[in-house]
């Protein structure tokens, strides 16, 4: 842990987890009141998606420690205020760093019971971690990736039509053209052939004992991962929550689109778990 | 490079980020602070303020990404100060934190868009900083008034919508995707045409405008000594009400008081392409190499 970890106010830390070259940045926010024995760690979407959704995941820790639940949201490596860059970027590492954020969060809170919420790439990442070590007892995938290659086809269409809509001139660029970039972020490609790989229908460990799975968007649909959570004898529901793209690129920084309602859906699911 | 996660108590809590060089500190180099950029949170558009912090890092200089209350990280404030005075408020107490945990005396405040023009008016008053980077600023050099503010940002979308379609260089891409029914003829008419009119005949808001000199603004920076940076995006508005206050030879206006601009052709507000952010990253990094002091002889 970073010496220079500071108490935030409104009962959140800021902090650093491992050593300087690899650092994550992390937020806890412990439990409010009674604490309960099970806490989560956010996993965040990755680019833009992540930077579009770091105002929810605040408000979706909040929201779950307001009723008892201790709770760590963190950067992946390359992303965020953590250490690196997208030569970092790979689904193997970030599989590492949501280990090392579960140990963080056992540290900071002493639970004994590990959940997981992940969102987008970060649910494809956090769902291949928990299938991997075991041990976790509480599961959120929100629109997850089920199919790495579906994702790379609709994130390259969102770039071509941001190419041809946003006031910017690829062709201007004095290296020539060529660049591998994605809504602006580049496009590693390593990444690209680990997500060229990644099929969720290929889980063949059941990642979580209780598991929701949120789809929000119908170009997402998530039925397939909750039947093969099922068919893994993970005890999984899925919700539907259709509402408007979250995932869109926008050049507008002065909107934030907030889903409550999908964020309380998640609260409220977490707190039937059985304690 | 060294990265720590701050606290600064101000009455919000606010949440940073430092940088700092591996080496350490120089401490005859101003330390950098970056601002919010809209509501993104101290990261910056595509992770730019991350970037640059480090780049800058690699230079000798120290950094702090900043979250104002209730974005980012940081909590919200619990009084009743209005955002406009709260966020200068903020970011002079985090010139206080940088001095008391650091030694900083000096600051080069810089940030994009709101970011951008909270450093021109913090800098106007506080006069540790002494250099501000403006990326994409608008609003900053006609005052207070919001009179004068909402006749100008009627011009400033007017000339918009004439520069892009008819002078830019995206205006033959703009041209086909209007050609091929991809944008909308009539929003485009609205911008160029009925809104200025309307504004006319509704009030005179957009017919003459109130005296204010935008050179004297930039100059009260200035004359303290302040290295006044415009950095616009070709795509940009804010380059339009550059241009709007300062006419078309605004640039050369603030040259003439040892103000800098330059102007990102191809680029969009948030610089998306990466090839826009090198060129950012780069004119950020260029002129901070300006604020090293020669070695004494």
């Amino acid at each position: 842990m970073s010496p220079a970890s500071y108490p935030a106010p409104g009962q959140m830390e800021a902090f650093f987890i491992g050593p300087a070259d690899s650092q994550l940045f992390a937020c806890y926010h412990p439990a409010q009141g009674r604490a309960r024995s099970l806490g989560f760690v956010l996993c965040p979407p990755l680019g833009q998606e992540a930077i579009q959704f770091h105002r929810s995941l605040r408000l979706l820790a909040r929201l779950l420690s307001e009723v008892g639940f201790p709770v760590l949201r963190f950067d992946f490596r390359g992303c965020g205020d953590s250490a690196g860059d997208h030569e970092d970027w790979s689904l193997e590492n970030w599989r590492q760093d949501v280990e090392r954020a579960l140990v963080a969060l056992k540290e900071k809170s002493g639970v004994e019971n590990l959940g997981l919420v992940g969102i987008r790439m970060g649910a494809s990442v956090a769902l291949a971690a928990a299938a991997d070590r075991g041990g976790v007892q509480a599961l959120v995938s929100w629109d997850a990736l089920l199919d790495g290659s579906v994702f790379l086809e609709e994130a390259r269409a969102q770039h071509q039509d941001m190419l041809s809509h946003a006031h910017v001139r690829v062709d201007m660029d004095p290296a020539g053209a060529g660049r591998s970039e994605l809504l602006g972020f580049p496009l590693p490609e390593s990444l690209v052939d680990e997500l060229e790989s990644l099929r969720l229908s290929g889980l063949v460990a059941c990642p979580a004992r209780q598991a929701l799975v949120v789809e929000s968007f119908p170009r997402f649909p998530q039925d397939g991962l909750h039947e093969r959570l099922g068919e893994l004898g993970a005890e999984a529901s899925l919700q539907h929550h259709e509402t408007d793209q979250l995932w869109a690129w926008t050049e507008d920084f002065a909107k934030v689109h907030i889903p409550r309602k999908i964020l309380e859906a998640i609260r409220g699911w977490a707190q039937e778990l059985p304690s | 490079m060294i990265e720590r996660a701050v606290q600064i108590d101000s009455g919000g809590g606010l949440v940073g980020i430092t940088t700092q060089p591996a080496d350490g500190v120089e401490q005859s180099l101003p330390t950098f602070v970056f601002l919010n950029a809209g509501l993104t949170h101290r990261v910056g558009p595509s992770r730019l303020h991350v970037r640059m912090a480090r780049a800058l890092a690699e230079l000798g200089f120290s950094s702090l990404r900043l979250d104002w209350s209730g974005l980012g990280d940081s909590g919200a404030r619990q009084d009743n100060v209005p955002v406009g005075e709260s966020i200068i408020a903020e970011t002079r107490a985090a010139m206080d934190f940088l001095t008391r945990t650091t030694g900083a005396r000096e600051f080069i405040l810089i940030g994009i868009c709101s970011g951008a023009t909270v450093s021109f008016l913090t800098a106007q008053q506080d006069e540790r900083a002494v250099g501000v980077a403006l990326i994409n600023a608008q609003s900053h050099l006609h005052g207070a008034s919001a009179e004068l503010g909402e006749a100008l940002r009627v011009r400033t979308m007017t000339r918009h919508s004439y520069r892009i379609a008819l002078r830019s260089s995206f205006r033959r891409k703009n041209w086909r995707k209007a050609l091929g029914g991809r944008i909308s003829i009539g929003g485009v008419l609205q911008s160029m045409f009925l809104a200025p009119i309307r504004a006319v005949l509704g009030g005179g808001k957009g017919a003459a405008l109130p005296a204010f000199d935008p050179v004297a603004e930039a100059r009260t920076l200035t004359e303290r000594g302040v290295r006044v940076l415009h950095l616009y995006s070709e795509g940009d508005e804010g380059w339009d009400y550059f241009q709007e206050v300062l006419g078309s030879k605004g640039a050369e206006r603030l040259a003439e008081i040892g103000a800098e601009t330059e102007v990102i052709l191809g680029a969009n507000h948030v610089f998306t392409l990466l090839w826009t952010q090198d060129r950012l990253a780069t004119a950020v990094c260029d002129w901070a190499r300006s604020f090293a002091k020669p070695p004494a002889a």
